[in-house]
């Protein structure tokens, strides 16, 4: 069985109405932020979730680890459903998160060193002792050593990759199985990038994690994942191993995506085939498949009909009825 | 042209010192600017402001900072137009917002919208279009696409290479993404610490970067080209400017660095025809 498994899960966020309108109608709007998906990452995988903004990427990260309370459907990690009465406490210790801005997660009034040891303080209920000598040796695992004069500093005084590794050693102090790291390097300097990158990589092997990486860059899915799903407009559009995935994409939208990425290789200039528009809005999203009013190959039956997840290759699912002929 | 760099490195910065809109007053700068054979550094700020929006345009990163809210999208071209041409008149000055939204691919029908109405890519499409709207030789992009998602930032750099082709325009295109001046630029720009460390045609750029520093990022961005390839780690983190490093700004984290570098400056050399770096490997006697 899967380490972390979504199924029907669904996420609607009633959009807020000024008063009048209230009393004028009864009904209430929904964005669909996430609409019916089913998820399976095996224990150890680094699973990419790709897509662009809005498309719900980062609502399924908070609903695997309980910061959103999905509106159907269910989630569970290693076997525990958070909510399924009780076990939030025990759903906690075992995962984490990490944001995108470094700045804004940590506390500028609060140590770096003190930062990192407070999972350990309210998770493992460590005393002060215990405390400061694990968070020495994560910052030394991290990579900001030595760790004495670090402990002592505020988040202010250091660099954005140094403040990321702070991030991701408090993420990790408490031992976590599983965690959600929310576009980790979209903030960071793009020299520093690599840095971070391989710092998670390390980590994860090193503490046998399970990662669910949410990122709007194709690439840094490339570098870092070993299988990816691809999505849009709340509902994922395909899935597969990185490999599949990146040499023998399926889906338009996914071509598309690929597609659109600025090569660093002058040589490698193309007149690209860009699908016109954008996103549409998920309060009332397009009927059938909702990629079908930007997609070069839509036909009838793509407006009519939701498609349904074929497995063209072994592990490879993709949905779109181009697959279903 | 691209300039490439990372936060902090000074090329927007760069780029407001060219369009004459650092502040005199709170910003120290000496060195001379150069636009069509004159000195624009030194002219006063009734001189310059008739070069900037008529001569140079400048697009910035985020589009909805840079828009009136509370004012419609074809109200915003008017305005623009007849405070930099006060003969024009308001149906003139329509007529022209109704062709440069042919061009934009915008219906004219939107020009009542307000800002809001328009999405991100919209938005930034407005924003070339007034760029555009007085015919200037030179448009500066300052990060144009990086508040947009990767298919919409395709279309707009699209746009922008379509535009400057039908107008024969000059464009300085200031970004962090090398995957956008590799599609775009002719030649590149690549700045480290408030300095420029190479300057070299786009091709050679890319397969023969001369400063330690373009090398070590060409080597450390992840691509989605065929092959998982691995990356080579830049060391260390970009240098905080209120104290730069002494010499060199690269040398602290230069796989290469020696002696002198931590000393003395280094200059910029020529390396190739148009092409220059600032390296002391590139001066060292064997």
């Amino acid at each position: 069985m899967a380490f972390v498994e979504a199924s029907k899960l669904k996420k609607y966020f009633p959009v807020q109405k000024s008063f009048i309108a209230q009393l004028l109608s009864r009904q209430t709007d929904y964005v669909r932020a996430v609409d019916e998906i089913d998820l399976s990452v095996r224990r150890g995988d680094v699973y990419g979730l790709v897509g662009e903004s809005g498309s719900g990427k980062t609502t399924i990260g908070r609903l695997t680890v309980a910061l959103a309370k999905p509106t159907a459907g269910r989630v569970s990690v290693g076997g525990t459903d958070p909510f399924a009465g009780g076990r939030m406490k025990e759903f906690r210790r075992r995962v984490q998160m990490i944001y995108q801005d470094p700045l804004s997660s940590l506390n500028p009034k609060m140590k770096v060193g003190d930062a990192i040891g407070e999972p350990l303080r309210y998770l493992a209920k460590m005393g002060s002792h215990k405390r400061r000598l694990a968070v020495d040796k994560m910052l030394e695992t991290v990579g900001l050593s030595p760790a004495s004069t670090f402990y002592d500093r505020y988040p202010q005084e250091l660099s954005g990759g140094q403040r990321q590794r702070v991030v991701i050693a408090r993420a990790l102090i408490s031992q976590p199985e599983y965690v959600v790291a929310d576009e980790p390097v979209a903030m960071v300097d793009v020299s520093v990038r690599a840095q971070i990158m391989d710092l998670l990589l390390r980590m994860q092997s090193d503490l046998k994690l399970t990662v669910l990486m949410i990122t709007h860059d194709l690439a840094v899915a490339k570098y870092m994942c070993n299988r990816i799903s691809v999505m849009y407009l709340g509902k994922i559009a395909e899935t597969g191993d990185n490999e599949q995935l990146f040499s023998n994409p399926l889906h338009p939208y996914t071509k598309a995506l690929m597609a659109a990425v600025p090569i660093p290789n002058p040589r490698a200039r193309t007149e690209k085939n860009v699908p016109t528009g954008e996103i549409p809005s998920a309060l009332h999203p397009p009927s059938g498949c909702r990629f079908h009013p930007r997609c070069p190959y839509a036909f009838d039956r793509c407006k009519a009909e939701e498609p349904r997840p074929l497995e063209p290759e072994p592990g490879h699912f993709v949905f779109c009825h181009l697959y279903d002929r | 042209m691209g300039i490439v760099g990372e936060s902090g490195s000074g090329k927007s910065t760069l780029g407001f010192a060219i369009m004459g809109l650092l502040p005199r007053s709170t910003a120290r700068w000496s060195g001379k600017i150069f636009f069509e054979g004159e000195e624009v550094s030194s002219f006063d700020e009734r001189h310059a402001r008739q070069i900037r929006g008529r001569r140079v345009a400048m697009i910035f990163q985020d589009p909805m900072t840079s828009l009136n809210p509370v004012k419609k999208i074809g109200d915003h071209f008017i305005e623009y137009i007849r405070t930099h041409e006060p003969a024009v008149s308001r149906q003139e000055a329509t007529k022209r917002t109704t062709a440069i939204m042919h061009d934009l691919g915008i219906p004219p029908a939107r020009m009542a919208d307000y800002p809001h109405q328009f999405s991100g890519g919209m938005r930034q499409r407005v924003m070339i279009g007034l760029a555009l709207v007085l015919n200037p030789a030179l448009i500066i992009a300052d990060e144009p696409t990086t508040a947009l998602d990767v298919i919409v930032e395709a279309q707009i750099l699209q746009l922008l290479a379509d535009l400057k082709r039908k107008y024969n325009l000059s464009v300085i295109l200031i970004t962090h993404n090398m995957g956008i001046v590799a599609q775009m630029a002719d030649k590149v720009a690549v700045m480290y610490s408030g300095r420029i460390a190479e300057i070299a045609p786009t091709i050679d750029i890319f397969e023969q970067p001369k400063h330690p520093y373009t090398q070590a990022l060409l080597q450390s961005i992840p691509t989605v080209e065929a092959g998982r390839k691995t990356l080579k780690v830049v060391p260390g983190y970009p240098p905080d400017l209120t104290n730069p490093p002494s010499g060199c700004p690269f040398h602290p984290r230069c796989p290469y660095v020696f002696d002198r570098c931590s000393v003395e400056e280094p200059k910029l050399v020529a390396t190739g025809a148009n092409a220059l770096a600032a390296c002391h490997l590139l001066t060292r006697r064997p």
